[in-house]
């Protein structure tokens, strides 16, 4: 049974649709990735799961079921319950998902409310985990300020706050983004280790196709609030189904090949939210009149691959 | 042919009363005429304090700058502008770089009228691809597209011999990325212009920069063309930002990261070779002496006691 | 102005707002009407009705000279509204003047400027205002010489701290980056960006400065002696007060009402204008 289905998830911000009838599981353990231009709905999703999204934000159909609990109806307590020790999330930005006016212990000491402890064993335990992911001389680095560590080093200790309640899932919005590349690799191969050894599944939001590729193990492709394109990580980058994975794939400068005069892109706009039938056509090179009049049927591309297309497998 | 612009130790400090550590330290480059030259580095590697630097707009602590082969008498105010005719800075956030309360035209004309250019404003719009009903938005009514096409058009207010980007594929998409670059290398490609590519997108780089320069800490660790020092990198910190970068295949997975720890903080720097406490190859002589930034031919440079491939 | 009344309407919605809005609305309204609505001249004098209580032809009676109080309280709106604008709008030009010297100009200018406010604001305001009054003799440049050394300080550093950020934003770098003149930086890309700033502490400031103002004219220190103002109204009140409180109350209710108009009215304007809570942007 998978920890987390999404099934048919329709979110708007007033009267514009971010999330079209998405749907998406994500089994014990297993570190999937949802990849998308901005804009594209894959934060709106990754919000969606621990129900944080903003108050404009409405939910008008479908179901977020984590272990057997139906996420969407459960009220502020239960709620409360379930974020840290269900659905944990890690952020973009380290810099401000903490206060810059506590030190980083006292602040993830705040995350164990649950367990009344006392103020050594959780010391004990947060000294635990900031050396499980990585922090060198943890006894001290406990009591610095959020300012005095780099950003690197306050993504570990993210990590190490999401970790604390030993959650099911983590949900990790643009990890990597706002770091320089070489800790970015740490972080990664961080991420990949706390799955094996904590046995957590990772969800992971990104807009770098490299980074999809680094640790995950699905990849569910995001266009225009729907998913376009959704399989084994080995079996997308080889044989993207749908034009759109392939149109990514082929704009990748890390996948070309040398003396390129000009880089490719993809022509035209982001979609309007008000299309009817495929929201790619306006910028699909396959695209007819028949793509544009109706919605793309679900298709199977392979185990557990499957993608919206109406037009033959490339 | 002289080089259009040509940097001869900058070096920029913390401001302060007691001369701060070094932001930039004593870095000497130049950019050729129709040459796209990449500055890669990461955070705290000093790139775009470099770039202000060159522009005037951070007070340099030394330096000789060089516009079209014509030294600059000193680091004043009033030679600053003299380069400001040549040389074009276009900033990281094309918005953020915009007077929110004053319309495309309005901005349009203040740079040409500043550096003495000669075009008009529909024409500036029209060089970029855009159309000149433009011109009536405020900033606030362009797409982050237009946004960044209107800064480039502003750069080139004057037919600079040189504009230096500054980040400008952060936080696009893959798309926009190539439609950004596209229009720097026919910028090149038709005008002559030497481009200055400021970033750390090195997938990027390597196909649409000539040469490449590399920073750590302020100073040039190597520096030469793209394909040899993508290929066959001296440095071992470039080795390790090119190892570092994700590749978009699954079966190209590292099974462990490329380099330990992090950049340290310019307060801290370490004594000797500055990446030697991340470094695999470090010697004894790495810890105590500064290497420096050796000439090694076929127009490549390195600073390291024991590059690779080489003996030291 | 579609702006201006875009901003009423959001400070209508909340209370304060509207009191506020009504009570500068009624203040301007007299100060502008004043000469229309009073039904006796201000300084008529009239010694057989002199401290006549509050009657159908003198609604809030005479004072010791006769005079009708509340065509006195009239004008007087006038008088104080007009002292205080004149005021407050010369502190703010001189503010932002010395305030983007501050903080654009070379570090020796800013020094010395930051010395400048620093003493200006550690004078009292009185002994200030007798030493004028002392040199100068009373009047109109005597009580805006001290409000404007009252308010520039602290307009000024405000300028000064906006100049200092504004500095630093990429839109200023770009604009020296293509050699803009530094006249044309000032004007165009600092000074609109600092109004805003300037506005809302101007707002806040005019019932001090009102009540500054007042109690300049109220130790006789103030403008000229023969047109009214809510100062002398008071004054002549403490006078009489043994006989009849009804000066003092006339002179007072206006202040009390204008203190508690503008302040509301400030806070409101405040809050419309903020990005976070008002959205008017």
């Amino acid at each position: 049974m998978s920890l987390l289905k999404v099934r048919d998830l329709s979110v708007s911000y007033g009267a514009q649709a971010a999330l079209n009838s998405v749907s998406l599981s994500v089994g014990h353990g297993e570190i999937v990735g949802i990849v998308g231009e901005s804009g594209s709905g894959k934060s709106t999703l990754a919000l969606a799961v621990p129900r944080l999204l903003p108050s404009i934000a409405r939910v008008t159909g479908g179901s977020i079921v984590l272990d057997g609990v139906e996420l969407l109806t459960l009220d502020e307590a239960a709620l409360a319950r379930v974020r840290g020790s269900g659905v944990a999330m890690v952020f973009q930005d380290p810099m401000t998902s903490f206060s810059p006016l506590l030190p980083i212990g006292r602040q993830l000491q705040a995350f164990m409310w649950r367990e009344r402890l006392t103020a050594r064993s959780a010391r004990g335990r947060i000294v635990d985990m900031l050396a499980d992911v990585g922090i060198a001389d943890p006894d001290r680095r406990i009591d610095a300020y959020p300012h005095e560590l780099s950003g690197g080093m306050l993504q570990r200790v993210a990590i190490a706050a999401a970790l604390l309640a030993r959650p099911a899932l983590i949900v990790a919005d643009e990890p990597t983004t706002a770091l320089d590349v070489t800790t970015e690799a740490q972080i990664l191969h961080l991420l990949r280790d706390i799955r094996d050894r904590h046995g957590a599944a990772i969800l992971v939001i990104s807009h770098q196709l490299g980074v999809i590729a680094e640790i995950c193990d699905r990849v569910a492709v995001m266009y225009g609030g729907t998913i376009v394109e959704q399989g084994p990580v080995g079996a997308l980058f080889r044989r993207p189904a749908h034009p759109y994975t392939q149109a990514l794939l082929a704009c990748e400068p890390a996948l070309l090949g040398d003396n390129m005069r000009r880089l490719p892109v993809i022509a035209g706009l982001p979609p309007r939210p008000d299309l009817s039938g495929c929201r790619f056509a306006d910028r699909c090179p396959h695209a007819d009149a028949s793509c544009r009049a109706s919605v793309p049927p679900l298709r199977s591309a392979g185990d557990g691959h499957a993608f919206l297309c109406q037009r033959a497998a490339a | 042919m002289t080089d259009p612009l040509t940097v001869e130790g900058l070096t920029v400090r913390v401001p302060g009363r007691r001369p701060g550590p070094a932001i930039v330290d004593d870095v000497s480059l130049s950019v050729r005429r129709g040459e796209v030259l990449g500055i890669v580095g990461e955070s705290g590697s000093g790139k775009t304090t470099l770039a202000r630097a060159i522009m005037g707009l951070i007070p340099a602590a030394a330096g000789r700058i060089a516009v079209g082969g014509v030294r600059l008498p000193d680091l004043s105010e009033r030679s600053f502008r003299r380069l400001r005719r040549e040389v074009a800075l276009i900033f990281q956030s094309p918005a953020g770089s915009f007077n929110p309360r004053l319309r495309v035209d309005a901005i349009l004309n203040e740079a040409v009228r500043g550096l003495g250019g000669r075009r008009d404003a529909a024409a500036l719009l029209a060089m970029v691809g855009l159309d000149p009903g433009l011109l009536d938005r405020y900033p606030h009514a362009l797409s982050g597209g237009q946004a960044r096409r209107v800064a480039i058009a502003r750069a080139l207010a004057a037919d600079p011999a040189v504009v230096i980007a500054d980040e400008p594929t952060a936080g696009l998409d893959v798309s926009a990325q190539g439609e950004m670059m596209n229009l720097l290398m026919d910028l090149r490609d038709t005008s002559g212009t030497g481009i200055v590519c400021i970033t750390h997108n090195l997938p990027v780089m390597r196909h649409c920069s000539d040469r490449v320069a590399v920073m750590y800490l302020g100073r040039l660790v190597e520096i030469g063309p793209t394909h040899a020092v993508a290929t066959a990198p001296l440095h071992p910190y470039t080795q390790a930002l090119l190892a570092a970068e994700p590749i978009p295949d699954p079966a190209r997975r590292r099974t462990e990261p490329p380099v330990r720890g992090e950049v340290p903080s310019l307060f801290a720097r370490p004594a000797g070779c500055e990446f030697h406490l991340r470094c695999p190859r470090t010697t004894e002589k790495c810890r105590v002496e500064l290497p420096v930034l050796r000439d090694i031919g076929a127009g490549r440079a390195v600073r390291c006691h024991s590059p690779l491939g080489m003996a030291a | 102005m579609a702006k201006a009344a875009r901003l009423a309407g959001l400070m209508w919605r909340s209370p304060t707002g509207r009191v506020g809005l009504i009570l500068v609305a009624l203040l301007v309204l007299v100060a502008l009407l004043a000469p229309l609505l009073a039904p006796y001249s201000p300084t008529a004098i009239d010694v057989r009705h002199r401290l006549a209580p509050p009657e159908l032809s003198h609604w809030l009676g005479t004072d010791q000279l006769g005079r009708d109080v509340f065509s006195r309280v009239l004008v007087g709106t006038r008088a104080t509204l007009a002292t205080a604008l004149v005021a407050i709008l010369a502190s703010a030009a001189l503010a932002a003047l010395l305030g983007m010297a501050a903080g654009y100009g070379p570090r020796w200018l800013d020094a010395m400027l930051i010395l400048l406010f620093d003493s200006l604001g550690a004078l009292p305001m009185v002994m200030l205002a007798l030493t004028l009054a002392a040199l100068l003799g009373p009047g109109i440049t005597t009580v805006l010489i001290v409000v404007v050394a009252y308010s520039v300080p602290s307009y000024a550093r405000l300028v000064r701290a906006q100049v200092l950020g504004l500095k630093q934003r990429d839109f200023v770098m770009a604009a020296r980056a293509m050699n803009v003149p530094v006249a044309a930086i000032l004007v165009r890309h600092l000074l609109p960006n600092v109004m805003g700033a300037l506005l809302i502490v101007a707002s806040l400031d005019v019932a001090t400065v009102i009540a500054l103002d007042t109690g300049l004219s109220f130790l006789g220190l103030g403008a000229d002696t023969r047109i009214p103002d809510w100062g002398m109204i008071l004054s002549d009140g403490f006078a009489t007060i043994r006989v009849t409180p009804t000066l003092v109350i006339a002179g007072a209710v206006p202040l009390v009402l204008a203190t508690l108009g503008f302040t509301f009215f400030g806070e409101s304007l405040n809050d419309a204008l903020d990005p976070k809570t008002g959205a008017a942007t």
